[in-house]
């Protein structure tokens, strides 16, 4: 096991190593004033999405919380996880697939 | 003694980058400010020895929640200035 | 001293992953009746270093009106986080270099963080290929997550913990537990797919229709890094499969050279692996954003949840 200390003595370390891997690329610069590098030019559009979409997003947060719950209590399986599961399925069932 | 300066440490850097959610221009540096925050919680979470809660904290709040505002700003920002 | 054994330990990851990234593009290659890299070394075995070298050297196009500290920063952060949850993964021994109670979990989260990063990237630079890009990492993200999280876990429950070295141990002691989830397995390879958005599931840089997605704008050293980080995601994935499915660095052992056995079963196991994910991206095309998420929402979802709920009755009856 490390310690806390040990962990955040490492994550240093590599931030030191990965920016001197970074930094030591060729650093010569050039600025487009074009806003597309590739010379591309693409009128403005809006993004696209459905509406179940955003609730899947609140879906998605519900079950994973619900999943690494499962995760950290791995040893002792009782009724509440089994509760949490069964409230994840409902929640996607509520979810309006078919609409625009 | 050494874990107490610790702890105030980064009670105060939660103080700063929570400030710096609200006063920061731009969404994105927003989120990103709001995931360095979970992620001192988390680290204080740790130092109080609830390992657990730390962790979860750090995969929840600094993982999950920025990406879902980020692709939440992301899908409804309308037609903006992309172009010239 | 742990300084050295740390750089050590990333600079033999690095090359491991270059290794991957070649053995990746030999199979596919090989896939479609192409010979693949051959010039550089035996084989083309240099070529992943050799593009590397190349991308190092040129010069980097900043696009007018994109925030350039974040671009500086993001691929740092990524390569650092990515490097940190590879030391997690026991490869000598039963424990990797660095171990903490819980590191399962760590491991995930900063692999949600590195995506995080990505998104960042995306929508730090001022183009519209790119913020697509990057609304389709959150869409895809929110696709793969759940089974990956629901497979670990079944793997979690088997083992009765969240350590890694725990897991390791137990089934030193008993079996590998793809045994008792041979579903969660199959979910933990397609979901591993699409977190190094290899081609069934690569939405987010489609080069034919959005010309690179997130990374369109990014170039020269910034694009080398990123390049360095989707390997080394490579090999993160197919080891942390090897380690909670198949044993880990387990193995027919003889006394007195256990570590170098110890390392040759890890790579054996690591290859066949990462030939398999190679041979899937191989053989299939690409889905379509909502064709992603309904696979992965009503195929590899309930897969995975079947396998878990079977393990938590079998854990309630008191079988496992």
């Amino acid at each position: 096991m490390s310690s806390m200390a040990e962990l955040f003595y490492t994550l240093i370390i590599l931030f030191i190593f990965s920016s001197l891997l970074y930094f030591s690329g060729k650093s010569l610069k050039r600025v487009n004033k074009n806003p597309f590098a590739s010379g591309e030019m693409v009128f403005p559009q809006r993004v696209q999405y459905l509406l179940p979409w955003l609730f899947s997003l609140i879906a998605f947060i519900a079950v994973d919380a619900t999943v690494l719950l499962i995760v950290v209590s791995a040893s002792t399986v009782n009724i509440v996880t089994i509760a949490c599961l069964a409230l994840v399925v409902l929640s996607f069932l509520l979810i309006p697939w078919s609409e625009r | 003694m050494m874990l107490e300066v610790v702890q105030i440490i980064v009670s105060l850097l939660i103080i700063v980058s929570a400030l710096m959610v609200t006063e920061v221009r731009g969404l994105v540096r927003m989120a990103l400010s709001f995931s360095i925050m979970s992620a001192l919680i988390a680290i204080l979470f740790i130092t109080l020895s609830a390992t657990y809660a730390g962790v979860f904290q750090l995969a929840i709040y600094a993982g999950f929640i920025p990406i879902i505002i980020l692709v939440t700003v992301a899908l409804t920002r309308g037609g903006e200035d992309v172009g010239d | 001293m742990m300084a050295a054994y740390i750089i050590l330990a990333v600079v033999l990851f690095m090359i491991l992953s270059l290794i991957l990234e070649w053995v990746d593009r030999k199979v596919y290659a090989h896939v479609q009746h192409r010979v693949g890299p051959f010039v550089a070394g035996y084989h083309g075995i240099l070529q992943p270093v050799a593009d590397l070298l190349k991308l190092m050297n040129k010069d980097e196009v900043v696009v007018e009106g994109s925030d350039e500290q974040l671009l500086h920063l993001m691929p740092i952060l990524s390569l650092t986080f990515v490097l940190f949850s590879l030391l997690f993964v026991p490869v000598a021994s039963v424990e990797g270099l660095l171990s903490f109670k819980g590191d399962l979990i760590i491991i995930l989260a900063f692999s949600v963080l590195i995506h995080l990063f990505y998104i960042v990237t995306g929508l730090s630079q001022r183009s519209i290929f790119a913020s697509v890009g990057a609304a389709r990492w959150g869409q895809l993200l929110i696709s793969f997550e759940i089974p990956l999280l629901i497979s670990v876990a079944s793997v979690a429950l088997v083992a009765n913990s969240v350590t890694l070295s725990e897991i390791v141990s137990f089934q030193s002691n008993s079996f590998p537990i793809i045994l008792l989830s041979p579903l969660s397995f199959i979910a933990a390879v397609f979901a591993s797919l699409a977190k190094i958005e290899k081609t069934p599931f690569s939405v987010p840089d489609a080069e034919t229709e959005i010309a690179g997605g997130w990374l369109s704008e990014i170039s020269g050293r910034r694009l080398a890094i990123f390049r360095i980080v989707t390997d080394l995601k490579y090999l993160l994935l197919s080891a942390l499969i090897v380690t909670l499915f198949l044993g880990g660095p387990l193995g027919p052992t003889v006394s007195g050279i256990e570590p170098l056995l110890s390392v040759f079963w890890f790579l054996v196991k690591l290859v066949f692996v990462a030939i398999l994910l190679s041979y899937v991206r191989g053989i299939v095309a690409r889905y379509r954003i909502d064709q992603v998420i309904r696979f992965f929402w009503f195929k590899i979802t309930p897969l995975a949840a079947v396998n878990l709920i079977v393990l938590i009755f079998l854990r309630m009856g008191k079988v496992i």
